[in-house]
């Protein structure tokens, strides 16, 4: 099949273009899904001020 | 030459720009923090594929497509989904409220919050500062062997060069604010694989005639190869054989699946703004991710056809037996020479990302996760133990890739990869999806993977067994038990123990509180 000498080598091959299609289909179906932040927004300030003190540390 | 020198020169000024700006940018935006923080999918699926994909990959495990032929590819296949697709879909979008509602800021933090247990959380700190090197070493040989083959330099010179140029990249501000380098870094590679693959369809007459040159040379397989199992590079290796254990579980198995559990690709999630940019980010990353090792799990198995068609060898003869230099060989040999140069500088740019994110989590992990919330050392220790954490990690890489033999990236790669998933996958899935998951049940889970993990790579796995030389010395026996389970990987035995210790301890104790799981699962 397609020039592979069994049909499970080959398969891996199709598959791995049939999930990047797959991961394609999905990105463009949920592309606007989810764009809103249901968490509390204060909160998120907390952990984005934690999150820059951590980085800080880095050399 | 010197227009080579000129391109890689010119390439790195950019690179060091680029990530002296995001540290600035960083630092100012702490005044208006969300905005300052929205990263753009294409940007974060860049990022995230240029840390998850690297030289190991595409050096190491392209030069082991060129030994074990086509095989290799369901890696890809495993890469694309369960690497990207179960990973941003499932566990990226939960381990980003996680990280919220919890106020987690690295993986090890997010389970010991998740599991109230500083222990987990100093274990899992120690065990990624440990071991990561080995991986980052992976990356390291990667680079050091293109540089040697491209360059002509001898291999040490060239791995200690480059860890200099990385050192003062991390210096400037390199680990802050990566994610667009990162970005540009991972459009770079995607470009030169791009034309890498169809530049050796090209030369073998087209996709499918490319197949079936590969195909008819089968015969040429070594005899060494041919009684492990290998029935060309078309084919699968022979079912139960030495070469069929390596190939699917080692590096398809053991890599495929330990990707959903590594430290420095789970932090990437935590700072996605919104489920819509993990969603985007799937599309990009399925695509880039094809492009990466779909493309050197291809060409390396083709560089046989090319090789053989140019020079009457396959690829393991012209790179005199060191896998690690299969993929340099060719791009130098094959490629025309403008190719070889963007290629280079595509490999720096990978290595640099990989690394960077690898030394980031290695301090993180000794100055964060062992040191202040594991000991609760806090009063500045915990900067000096960040920064020295970064120090010792890139010492301990440049140390391994110094002391590791030939042929072994897609080891040390597996190794690491094979070492996360037995110890934190599903302690991690747990976290994320099973309220009923225990703290002990955590533990028994972590650690009982952790030592399954070792015991049977010092005592069963014949590789590492007859490296270490541990059970020759106890028992007088090289490894304890003889063929099939001396090739077995140890995540075969391994994660299946950690998943029944994880359900049976966590069932066989009492449930967390309510209150703590509803903090716990409050946004998910």
């Amino acid at each position: 099949m397609f020039g592979f000498a069994d049909s499970l080598t080959a398969w891996g091959y199709i598959l791995s273009i049939l999930a990047t299609i797959l991961c394609i289909i999905y990105g463009l179906v949920n592309w606007n899904k989810g764009t809103e932040i249901e968490e509390d927004y204060r909160r998120i300030v907390e952990w984005e001020r934690e999150e820059i003190e951590v980085e800080e540390r880095l050399p | 030459m010197v227009l080579n020198v000129i391109l890689v020169l010119l390439y790195l000024i950019v690179i060091f720009y680029l990530g002296y700006k995001g540290w600035r940018e960083t630092r100012t935006a702490s005044d208006y923090m969300i905005a300052g923080r929205e990263i753009n999918p294409y940007v974060m699926a860049m990022s995230y594929g240029a840390t998850f994909i690297s030289t190991s990959a595409i050096i190491g495990f392209g030069g082991a497509a060129a030994l074990f032929g086509f095989s290799v590819i369901w890696l890809t296949f495993l890469n694309i989904f369960v690497g990207i697709f179960i990973a941003f879909a499932f566990f990226g979008k939960r381990t980003r409220k996680m990280g919220r509602s919890l106020d987690a800021h690295t993986f090890p933090e997010i389970l010991g919050i998740r599991y109230k247990s500083k222990f987990i959380q100093g274990f899992s700190g120690l065990v990624i500062f440990v071991f990561l090197p080995v991986y980052a070493a992976a990356v390291l040989i990667g680079i050091s062997r293109f540089i040697e083959v491209y360059l002509n330099i001898p291999y040490w010179a060239g791995l200690l060069g480059f860890s200099v140029i990385l050192a003062l990249y991390v210096i400037w501000g390199g680990l802050k604010g990566v994610m667009y380098t990162d970005a540009l870094q991972g459009t770079l590679m995607f470009i030169m694989m791009v034309i890498l693959v169809a530049f050796t369809y090209s030369q073998l007459g087209g996709v499918f005639k490319a197949h079936q040159t590969l195909t008819s040379m089968a015969n040429l397989v070594p005899a060494k190869l041919k009684a492990l199992g290998h029935m060309g590079w078309t084919a699968s290796p022979k079912s139960g054989s030495p070469l069929w254990w390596i190939v699917y579980s080692t590096i398809v198995y053991g890599v495929g699946i330990g990707v959903l559990a590594q430290p420095q690709l789970a932090v990437r999630f935590m700072t996605v703004k919104n489920d819509a940019s993990l969603n985007r980010a799937v599309l990009v990353g399925g695509v880039f991710i094809l492009a990466m090792t779909g493309i050197a799990f291809t060409v390396g198995p083709l560089s046989n056809a090319v090789f053989f068609q140019k020079f009457g060898k396959i690829s393991i003869a012209m790179a005199k037996g060191n896998i690690d230099k299969i993929i340099p060989i060719y791009i130098e040999k094959i490629m025309p020479s403008w190719f070889a140069t963007l290629f280079l500088l595509a490999m720096l740019a990978a290595a640099m990302s990989t690394l960077s994110s690898q030394y980031h989590v290695g301090g993180t992990s000794l100055g964060r996760d062992f040191y202040e919330k594991s000991l609760g050392k806090t009063g500045g220790g915990e900067i000096m133990a960040t920064r020295f954490g970064v120090g010792l990690t890139i010492l301990f890489t440049i140390g391994w890739g110094l002391f590791l033999p030939p042929s072994i990236i897609a080891i040390a790669t597996a190794f690491f990869f094979g070492l996360c998933s037995s110890t934190f996958l599903p302690m991690y899935f747990s976290a994320l999806y099973w309220k009923r998951a225990t703290r002990a049940g955590a533990i028994t889970s972590m650690v009982g993977g952790f030592i399954a993990s070792f015991f049977w790579l010092i005592f069963i796995h014949k590789k590492e067994a007859a490296a270490i030389g541990l059970c020759k010395a106890l028992t007088g026996k090289v490894t304890l038990l003889g063929f099939p389970w001396n090739v077995v990987d140890p995540n075969v035995i391994a994660l299946p123990i950690s998943i029944i210790l994880m359900i049976v301890v966590s069932l066989a104790t009492s449930k967390m509180d309510e209150e703590h799981l509803e903090r716990c699962f409050e946004w998910t």
